[in-house]
């Protein structure tokens, strides 16, 4: 899986992953979403429109980072979820009921 | 790992796999379903439980050894789609780990792939020990 990061300002940065964000490489996204947390950023948006597909092993790191950014008061957002395999997945968990899910 | 299809009738065909516990060979296997799969929001949900159980096959169940292998049974008709998945490991306490709330933001990192399957197949049960999991998904097409 291969990242784009581009900071936006002091306080907000876009992650954008490309490709399937899955069981083997889940652990390299929880490792730039950490150091972006280590960097305070308060709004963090992760760019969906080059993401095919998502599993449970990447739900669970971005669900773990939501928590985490949630408790310094930061936000999390996920924008532009372009995939019908990933809106489908996302409806029939309700994620957009924990993380805040953007057009 | 091999395929060998055993399809008879017209409608209904009868795939069988050998994976190893890998997680490179799990994530690839997924692309491998999808050209299997009709076209439907089913599908999609199916692919994505399946994936969930082979992902716990090869990380709970067979430790990631990559000696041991995961055997796959895949059923489509036109009616669902079914799968058997059985792994070399010593089984789990499937029934306490389905019948937990299901609530996605819940605080581990981990544990979400046996209750998303559970709320995304139709029929999703193990066998007692808990090393082999069967799931059916009825098509709408």
């Amino acid at each position: 899986m291969e990242t784009k990061t581009d900071i936006i300002d002091n306080n907000q940065v876009m992650i954008s992953p490309v490709g399937n964000i899955d069981f083997s490489n889940s652990q390299q996204l929880k490792d730039e979403l950490l150091e972006l947390f280590e960097q305070d950023y308060k709004k963090v948006v992760i760019d969906f429109s080059e993401v095919e597909s998502i599993d449970s092993s990447g739900l669970g790191k971005l669900l773990l980072f939501h928590k985490r950014l949630k408790e310094k008061d930061g936000t999390l957002i996920i924008r532009n979820v372009k995939s019908d395999y990933i809106k489908n997945m996302f409806e029939m968990i309700h994620l957009n009921k924990v993380i805040e899910i953007e057009d | 790992m091999k395929n060998n299809e055993a399809g008879v009738q017209k409608d209904k065909k009868e795939f069988h796999f050998e994976l190893e516990s890998r997680k490179k060979a799990v994530c690839e296997f997924q692309a491998v379903i999808y050209k299997l799969l009709p076209n439907s929001i089913s599908s999609d949900i199916f692919a994505m439980a399946l994936h969930e159980i082979i992902m716990n096959a090869a990380e709970h169940g067979n430790q990631l050894n990559p000696e041991k292998e995961i055997d796959i049974d895949l059923k489509i008709t036109g009616e669902y789609i079914a799968a058997v998945v059985k792994d070399q490991g010593t089984g789990f306490n499937w029934r306490q780990k389905i019948s937990q709330n299901f609530d996605i933001g819940r605080d581990s990192e981990r544990g979400r792939g046996i209750m998303m399957t559970d709320r995304g197949c139709d029929s999703f049960y193990y066998n007692q020990k808990g090393n082999k999991a069967y799931l059916l998904k009825k098509i709408n097409l």
